[in-house]
């Protein structure tokens, strides 16, 4: 009665021969298997020891590590930013789920020439831990609100009411030397990645977001260069490793940046309200001002 | 030659440990279990006799009134198979997400398991849980085989036995298997005693809204600020049973955290010369423990320190110490075996994580056996000696040499109904 060869992770229970007691040779063979020990997969454990995603405030588990409930696994932790692990059914429905905020990793973001882009999206309250290559976003030390996101200059200048830590507040300045960092901000907030719109309020944590800024900068001569430290941060700047203060971007000669001035001039303000128009034919009369 | 290799088809296996206090779920060939169920069980009964049950780690503490916490086993052995059905299906379906039915069954049993109860093991299996192969082996041969060892003396301290089983080439000397019920909940019977003694009013967790706590005071002359704990309103109806399961608990935290042997017998003086350690209670009171800490563990070994107090803690006839019930077990057997089995002892179970045991039972059985090398292997950290015995389900049913050994549904249709003697002889 030879064994059926199983496949190594799904062992097959082959039919064994009607005789009972096993014969001695499969028997020590047996024997002899288990004292040659076998290698067995680390259970994956189904940690749910870590706040709900949706429920809380707070994304993904900082920084936990599995054992909490001291269960028996020896299993590494698996990084509970929505991803495969078991999803509470509690999750409340309208609650805003950031689960999948991070889930493919913490989105990468470009680095801007002039601007000290510590291009740190807006974190939320803590940021997850697992992730893949960060930028080191400075994780255990976000505070509240994201830190020093470069000062956008023009919100720096345009937008006095901004608090500087806003996040991309994309500018709708004109002045293109500072495409900064409009690093998308994470997932959720489907970020239209350009300019003349303001940039959707990520969350509710920054409610003075969008409005601003939108008509006004137009008026400003392109913004200095902003400052190398966006004044209010409180979180050191050795602690970023973004934080070129030079006009040199490294990018490995992969990009061939014009000057700024190639940029089309915006238009000039006229303070009345703004009707566009479709190039679809849409009935919605758009006038360009 | 398999008649029935044609009908098969790949199937994995899972591996289900049911013990006194926990069982344990898992798929073979992973190294441990990935739920664990408490073996105890809330029920409601409500008025038109339907039972309710309540069967999680977590949800069984909270407190309902009318429910009463009971537990399908005795002795180790299943004894109510509509509850135990209960917490596997649980386990398997809500907790692992499987359908058994597609899954091949390794289960374990305690090595005195009856012969009735064997074949209801495997009807169970085959029939309520519709698997398509199953197995059954000895919680001790697997222990030991979760040390990697084919021939082992395993010393199983566990909630209501310790047993000591002589493994011979993956087989369970019955002559050799020796029992007493000196184990985890004879400890917390002993435990509670000494509690009163110190007259120490365990308040469980469930009472307590916010535990009392100190305030230091802000300098000399003002008192420290005692806030006394704060308790919810009582519930009415909880049952006893409930209560008592509660009080238990805080028993086994305490245990975990505070109980220890001496590597030598009791001996006060030796015994003050630890470090006393520490334990706060639910309600926020702190005590110490310096020698009673010793003093309980001690039962273990010398039964004369059992506090004989109350039903629970009072010695069971005939208790020896651990070291002489390792020492009858490994003399019952051969000569030729003796060595073998001294040399490789092996301790599994929840109650063998108390700090100190393995050297005091080192130390004794050399005392008892001199001339001999004694081992007691002491491998793997604290899950993996808790779960040695799924662990070694999960091992079995993944090797390759074992896979010809499975009973399958087909085989099981054909014995027909006069399974005692097959289980017998196929589940060795």
């Amino acid at each position: 009665m030879p064994p059926a060869p199983p496949p190594p992770p799904a062992p097959a229970p082959a039919a064994a021969a009607p005789a009972p007691p096993p014969a001695t040779k499969d028997r020590s063979a047996l024997l002899g298997s288990i004292q040659k020990g076998t290698k067995l997969k680390k259970a994956v454990t189904n940690d749910r020891s870590a706040p709900l995603i949706g429920g809380g405030g707070v994304v993904g588990d900082a920084s936990k590590v599995s054992s909490g409930s001291g269960k028996p696994s020896g299993a590494p932790p698996v990084p509970n930013s929505g991803s495969t692990v078991s999803n509470e059914p509690a999750v409340p429905a309208g609650a805003p789920n950031l689960g999948g905020l991070f889930a493919q990793g913490m989105p990468k973001l470009r680095k801007v020439g002039n601007t000290s882009s510590s291009a740190s999206p807006p974190q939320p309250p803590k940021s997850p831990t697992p992730m893949s290559p960060p930028p080191p976003p400075p994780t255990s030390s976000a505070p509240p609100v994201p830190p020093s996101v470069p000062s956008i200059p023009s919100a720096s200048a345009s937008a006095p009411r901004l608090p500087s830590s806003l996040p991309q507040k994309i500018p709708s300045s004109p002045s293109p030397s500072n495409m900064p960092s409009s690093p998308p901000p994470p997932a959720p907030s489907k970020a239209p990645p350009l300019p003349p719109q303001p940039a959707p309020s990520i969350s509710s944590q920054f409610p003075k977001s969008s409005r601003v800024s939108s008509g006004n900068s137009q008026t400003l001569p392109p913004p200095p260069p902003p400052p190398s430290h966006p004044p209010s941060s409180p979180i050191p700047a050795s602690s970023y490793t973004l934080q070129q203060r030079s006009n040199k971007v490294d990018d490995h000669g992969r990009f061939q940046f014009k000057d700024d001035s190639y940029l089309p001039q915006p238009r000039r303000f006229r303070g009345i309200p703004k009707i566009y128009r479709g190039s679809t034919g849409s009935t919605v009369p758009l006038r360009l001002a | 030659m398999s008649r029935n290799s044609a009908n098969l088809v790949e199937i994995p296996a899972l591996v289900i440990d049911p013990g006194t206090c926990w069982t344990r779920f898992g798929f073979a060939g992973e190294e441990s279990p990935d739920v664990t169920l408490p073996s105890n069980y809330g029920v409601l009964q409500d008025s038109n006799e339907e039972k309710n049950y309540i069967i999680d780690e977590l949800q069984i503490h909270a407190p309902i009134p009318g429910m009463e916490i009971a537990n399908g086993t005795n002795d180790g052995i299943i004894q109510d198979w509509e509850s135990t059905l209960q917490i596997w299906k649980r386990g398997l379906k809500d907790k692992l997400k499987v359908d058994p039915a597609e899954y091949a069954m390794m289960i374990t049993e305690p090595s005195w398991n009856t012969q009735a109860v064997r074949q209801q093991t495997m009807e169970a299996v085959f029939e309520q849980l519709q698997a398509p192969a199953f197995y059954l082996t000895k919680q001790a041969v697997c222990a030991a085989f979760a040390s990697n060892k084919a021939t082992a003396l395993v010393v199983d301290l566990g909630t209501e036995n310790t047993t000591v089983t002589p493994v011979v080439d993956g087989i369970a000397v019955r002559k050799g298997i020796m029992k007493q019920r000196i184990a985890g909940k004879f400890f917390n019977a002993n435990v509670k005693s000494m509690f009163s003694k110190m007259n120490i009013n365990v308040v469980p967790h469930y009472r307590v809204a916010r535990k009392s706590v100190v305030i230091e005071s802000s300098g000399p002359g003002n008192p420290e600020e005692v806030r006394p704990t704060v308790f919810y309103d009582p519930i009415n109806g909880l049952k006893d049973s409930y209560e008592e399961f509660e009080k238990q608990r805080i028993i086994e935290e305490w245990k975990e955290s505070v109980l220890e042997t001496l590597d030598t017998p009791f001996d006060e003086l030796k015994a003050s010369t630890k470090n006393p350690k520490h334990f706060e209670f639910p309600d926020g009171s702190n005590y110490q423990f310096g020698i009673d800490r010793f003093r309980v563990g001690e039962v273990l070994f010398s039964p004369t320190f059992a506090a004989n107090d109350s039903p629970e803690s009072t010695l069971p006839e005939k208790a020896v110490g651990l070291h002489s019930l390792v020492y009858q077990s490994i003399v019952a057997c051969e000569s030729e075996l003796r060595s073998q089995l001294f040399n490789n002892i092996v301790l599994t179970g929840g109650t063998s994580l108390i700090p100190g045991l393995a050297e005091r039972l080192q130390n004794e059985l050399q005392r008892l056996a001199p001339g001999n090398r004694i081992h007691v292997h002491t491998s793997g950290d604290s899950t993996y000696r808790s779960n040695a015995s799924w662990l070694g389900g999960s091992i079995l049913a993944s090797l390759d040499n074992f896979q010809h050994l499975w009973v399958t549904k087909q085989e099981y249709d054909e014995v027909g109904v006069d399974r005692a003697l097959f289980v017998e002889k196929r589940c060795k």
